[in-house]
């Protein structure tokens, strides 16, 4: 459509402006595109949370992005700022800051004091209806609205200072702005048109009035004061806004003249410096790195070769195109920082190079980099693996590298607090995550405003099971007590509002590790407020919005994993002496691959899922390289285009197969065609349309920043021009893009990294089970598996896990004739304080001789003893577990007992009141210990019920044996649910003798879904032998009652 | 004191109070309010004061859509009516 007339909207809300923007930015752009447009200015309350995300998406649009807010002022009122010039854009991110410093987190004030000293390069708009001059001129009060506005003026000058006109058809606006203009008219101060847009569509303006509604915590019954009174706050045409505005035409033409002035523009003028890094004097950044570099590889390699000079030379030519010394100079300092606390906590030694023991492993594009391996950021020597820079760090950069490091948990907690510390909450940040709707949220919150009954919208809530609330349609039809209600009124509208709600943020929140490091003031760049924990500092930038902005973000995250690997290490050292070099162990050793190939992987990171297994069995990895394979094939986004089984038919069938068009051969070329890592997406635009390696990046982003799709037409009508110019057929061009999603895959050097990580874990499962398995209850609650599994698992490979024992535990798991001896932390209520006091207690004087002994030396809480005795921590002293709980009873006396002055009554006789009691028999015993450790050590629950069930029911073994299409049934354990993509659910049973893996098709999935909740199942179906796989196709599944309560609970649906 | 009328009380027996009576409305080609009739009179309308529209109880059995004008009639008189626009008909709103 053309647009005769012409109109910028300056005040314009997306999401971001929480529960009160009812579009997404990707709407709200895609509509000012079909309005014509030339310029948008986002303006969300009291943020910059989708300014970054607005400037990329404005820029591959043709749209003039203007970064802009609507702060609140500390009486209430509303003004709004636009960003003229970077020094605006500056000021604009301060005044934010301070509104946040000062006041309560959640409810940002800005005290006007800050305005004069921050006014620069800022335009003034004087907001809305809530505006301060709107409210006095609405009141009556014209002195003192001349005067307000007298003072703006002062502060930001005339020609910086604009009266806001609004016309949303609202009661009292023909008169506000008739007041409006007079003042504006007598002072000789400009008027501009804006129309406060909340949404890109009228219709939008039902969610809107939910959300109100929901921020509110009321029902829209209950908010007629605090709802807009109509729909007319959406994005509309310069000829409807030039109708409007008829008797003000300045208005209009002033909203073009701001755009014109607003030249700041974040893609670009954003002046980010990388931080510099206080250098010993006679050095530059680069000169110091590569002194550390030289002198770590003396160390590492004995002396410095040709192979490793003529690396290293690369390595740094490069980091000096790109001036990347004092950024990788920063994550040197926080790897410092990060081992300091290592040798605090004796994991380390002083003695010990940087190199030789990383207190953290990086991931991304570090791994490449021999810099990254001296200094301490990367666990992986990139000369041994061959790993080319360029794959990993290309020339043509479009970001800055991207380098997470993964901490165990421990350090990485202190680490964050050093850092800050450090650095000061201006300079260093964490960075900021947005939380989103997902169907249960959706269904609660909507439900409130809607009125709906709360009882029956908790119990959708809690029956639905997928996550899109898009689905809620689907899933209202496939529960019985809720298919009626489809259509019924208020439930129809809750379907259609959870549709457009679905991805909506809702709060900033905290990454679990990102932080930002700046040398110059942070808060200049990017507003930042306290978070919930008190003394961090989060930024109003989320990953995807930092990212383009080039900052140095390092990701420390905890991982699981590598505080396993880290114990694991520690206890092979503490029984062998010696410590392991991962990174120097044989990364092609047969016998830890064949290991891999039996899905033998429980415990071994990013490869013991159900569908982990599956894939593991069939890409058959036998190196570093096809590792990474492994472990990008299990993503979503790869997934998503049936590319797992494409990539194994290529692989390891060696299935002929073509390239689309041979343009793809440098993207795909390495993978067979198929996409396995997020990088390749990039290069798969370049080189097909022709995009620079910005635009790809762009078009990635378009895909994965929440509810883009809107985007995506205008993005493919440049692919499509792009790749016909470079002689692509559209037909072939509409297959490849066809490739492209938004669902999460790794990039290449993360999967390498994760695919190395992964081969340490089932190398140390391989050669040092004992201490794997160890580790891994320790560092309970991580991985896939509960206890009861991993004991099933460890015992497969001849085990033994003891009981804790009372006279041999210690707080944790240790090794004890080479077997696993429980600690006393497993023992549910007995926490640090109770095993450190029973530790301490055989310390100091000695094993304990009997019951009597050890409640008198431990003074522990009856529930404490008694969940020991369960446990069988006393069964080495004790004739059997129900007689030690009878005499815990005759002994016991609570705490205070003895202060009151009675005389302490422990060491009194008892025999003449024990009673003849009966030993608990084995299936009692297994109840006690399942539910106080949560895992039974003599055996499984399955071996108890086996003779109970019909004798068709087979077992996880001689199911084996069967062929494709037998008809089975199984029962077991669940110890999982999953659904790794919509369509199929995954469950694994176990059994005494191992693991069965099921599928659920979704009509079978829809008759069963609730019965699937119960733990144990007995389950039919059709072997599925498909592609080298097995599975049990289940068509009928029952459950076996059972008043046994306190089974393992599984971990589902990760 | 307020004298119990004995009549009885319930939900049959309310009537809301100003509620909107129809009038007919001559509108513009604008489709804006030129003239209406009240008492059997025919008044025209010297000017608008003030539009502003309401869109409400979106989510009830029967949502409210109405375009308001606060009119001034020839004779100085100041009235609000509305467009109903669920049913097109024009409505006088008593304040």
């Amino acid at each position: 459509m053309k647009h005769a007339m012409k109109y910028a909207e300056l005040h314009c809300h997306s999401y971001y402006s929480f529960h009160e923007g009812a579009s997404s930015i990707g709407e709200l752009l895609a509509r000012a595109k079909e309005l014509g447009y030339p310029a948008l200015a986002l303006t969300d309350h009291d943020n910059l949370c989708g300014a970054m995300e607005f400037a990329q998406a404005a820029a591959s649009l043709d749209i003039q992005p203007i970064t802009g807010a609507e702060v609140t002022l500390k009486d209430g009122s509303h003004l709004t700022l636009l960003a003229e010039t970077c020094q605006g854009y500056n000021n604009l991110c301060r005044l934010i800051t301070y509104s946040y410093i000062a006041a309560e987190r959640q409810d940002p004030h800005l005290d006007p004091k800050y305005l004069p000293g921050h006014a620069q390069g800022l335009i003034l708009l004087t907001g809305c209806r809530k505006g301060h001059l709107s409210g006095l001129l609405t009141a009556g009060h014209m002195d003192q609205a001349a005067a307000q506005l007298s003072q703006y003026l002062d502060w930001f000058g005339p020609a910086n200072v604009f009266v806001e006109l609004q016309q949303n058809l609202v009661q009292g606006d023909v008169q506000r702005n008739r007041r409006l203009a007079d003042l504006a008219r007598q002072t000789g101060t400009g008027v501009v048109a804006t129309n406060n847009a909340h949404y890109h569509l009228p219709d939008r303006h039902r969610l809107q009035d939910a959300l109100v509604a929901i921020s509110h915590n009321k029902s829209l019954e209950e908010t007629h004061r605090e709802r807009r009174p109509n729909g007319h706050f959406y994005l509309k045409s310069p000829e409807d806004m030039t109708a409007l505005f008829k008797s003000y035409p300045d208005a209009i033409g002033n909203t073009l003249k701001i755009a014109g002035r607003c030249s700041f523009d974040l893609t670009r003028n954003l002046n980010y410096q990388f931080p510099d890094y206080p250098v010993p004097s006679g050095h530059t950044p680069q000169s110091y790195l590569e002194e550390l570099c030289y002198r770590a590889a003396e160390r590492r390699y004995g002396g410095v070769d040709d192979r490793v000079k003529s690396r290293l030379h690369e390595e740094f030519a490069l980091i000096r195109r790109h001036n990347l010394a004092g950024f990788l100079l920063i994550y040197y300092d926080v790897i410092q920082l990060a081992r300091e606390i290592m040798i605090e906590l004796g994991l380390s030694d002083a003695e010990i190079p940087l190199e030789e023991r990383p207190p953290g492993r990086g991931r991304g594009s570090s791994v490449a980099m021999l810099v990254g391996y001296l200094i301490g950021l990367s666990h992986i020597d990139p000369l041994e693996f061959n790993l080319s820079l360029d794959r990993f760090l290309p020339s043509e950069m479009a970001v800055v590298p991207d380098i997470d490091l993964d901490f165990p948990r421990n350090i990485r907690e202190e680490l964050i607090l050093r850092v800050h510390e450090k650095y000061g909450w201006d300079h260093a940040a964490l960075t900021g995550m947005i939380s989103t709707y997902k169907m249960k949220g959706a269904i609660r919150d909507l439900g409130k405003a809607l009125g709906l009954p709360q009882q029956e919208v908790d119990k959708l809530a809690k029956r639905v099971s997928s996550h899109h609330a898009g689905d809620m349609a689907a899933e209202m039809l496939a529960l019985p007590e809720f298919r009626d209600k489809v259509d019924a009124p208020a439930w129809r509208d809750l379907i259609d509002l959870s549709a457009q709600l679905d991805g909506f943020p809702k709060y900033l929140a905290q990454h679990p590790g990102g932080m930002i490091i700046s040398s110059s003031p942070l808060i200049d760049m990017v507003p930042v407020q306290p978070g919930a924990i008190e003394g961090r500092y989060i930024c109003q930038w989320d990953k995807n919005s930092i990212d383009p902005a080039g900052f140095v973000k390092i990701d420390f995250l905890a991982l699981g994993a590598l505080s396993q690997m880290q114990e694991t290490l520690q206890l092979i050292e503490d029984r062998t002496g010696e410590y392991h070099d991962l990174s120097r162990i044989d990364h092609d050793d047969p016998a830890v691959y064949a290991m891999l190939h039996q899905a033998d992987t429980v415990g071994i990171f990013q490869v013991e899922s159900a569908a982990q297994m599956q894939t593991v069995t069939r890409i058959r990895p036998r190196n570093l390289t096809e590792m990474a394979y492994e472990v990008a094939a299990v993503r979503p986004g790869v997934g998503a285009n049936n590319g797992v089984s494409q990539f194994i038919q290529r692989h390891s069938k060696h299935e002929p197969w073509e390239f689309d068009h041979p343009l793809e051969q440098r993207a795909l070329g390495r993978t067979l065609g198929v996409i396995l890592f997020q990088d390749q997406v990039n290069q798969l635009a370049m080189d097909v349309a022709g995009f620079s390696a910005v635009e790809a990046d762009r078009l990635r982003r378009a895909f994965v920043w929440r509810r883009d799709l809107s985007l995506l037409d205008l993005h493919w009508d440049r692919f499509r021009q792009g790749a016909l110019k470079n002689g692509v057929p559209e037909e072939t061009a509409v297959k490849i893009f066809k490739k492209f999603n938004g669902q999460y895959m790794f990039p290449e050097s993360h999967a390498f990294a994760f695919g190395v990580t992964a081969y340490h874990m089932a190398w140390l499962k391989h050669y040092y089970p004992l201490e794997f398995y160890v580790a891994i209850f320790n560092q309970q609650p991580m991985g896939f598996y509960n206890l009861e599994t991993l004991k099933e698992d460890a015992k497969r490979r001849g085990i033994r896990v003891l009981n804790p024992d009372i006279n041999a535990s210690l707080e944790k798991c240790v090794i004890k004739d080479e077997s696993l001896l429980l600690g006393f932390l497993q023992v549910k209520k007995v926490g640090a304080a109770a095993a450190s006091a029973i530790v301490d207690a055989r310390n100091q004087g000695g094993t304990f001789a009997g019951l009597a002994d050890a409640m008198q030396r431990t003074g522990l809480q009856r529930e404490a003893l008694e969940k020991l005795v369960l446990a069988g921590a006393f069964d080495s002293l004790t004739s059997h577990r129900r007689a030690a709980l009878w005499e815990i009873g005759l002994r016991y006396r609570p705490a205070g007992y003895q202060s009151a002055g009675y005389q302490q009554p422990l060491s009194l006789p008892v025999e003449q009141d024990m009673a003849q009691l009966l030993p608990q028999n084995r299936w009692e015993t297994m109840a006690g210990e399942y539910s106080t450790l949560g895992l039974y050590p003599q055996g499984h629950v399955m071996a108890f019920l086996r003779p109970r069930l019909p004798r068709h029911v087979m077992n996880s073994q001689s199911i084996l044996e069967l062929n494709e299409g037998a008809e089975v049934t199984v029962a077991g354990l669940v110890i999982r649910r999953q659904r790794p993509h919509a369509k199929a659910v995954f469950i694994t049973l176990e059994d005494e003798f191992g693991h069965i893996p099921l599928v659920l098709w979704p009509d079978v999935y829809q008759k069963f879904r609730l019965l699937i909740r119960e733990p144990l199942l007995v389950m039919s179906g059709v072997v599925s032998r498909r592609e080298d796989t097995f599975n049990i196709v289940a068509k009928s599944v029952h459950h076996i009652k059972m008043l046994e309560q306190n089974l393992p609970r599984s971990k589902d649906w990760q | 004191m307020v004298q119990n009328s004995r009549t009885a009380s319930g939900p049959g027996y309310l009537r809301p109070l100003n509620a909107p009576v129809p009038v007919r409305v001559k509108e513009s080609p604008s489709q804006h309010p030129n003239s209406l009739v009240l008492d059997g009179r025919a008044i025209e309308i010297a000017s608008i004061a003030d539009t502003w529209e309401i869109n409400d109880e979106w989510w009830r059995g029967q949502p409210i859509a109405r375009l308001y004008y606060r009119v001034v009639t020839r004779e100085g008189r100041h009235l609000t009516i509305f467009r109903d626009l669920v049913d097109g008909q024009w409505y006088r709103q008593k304040v």
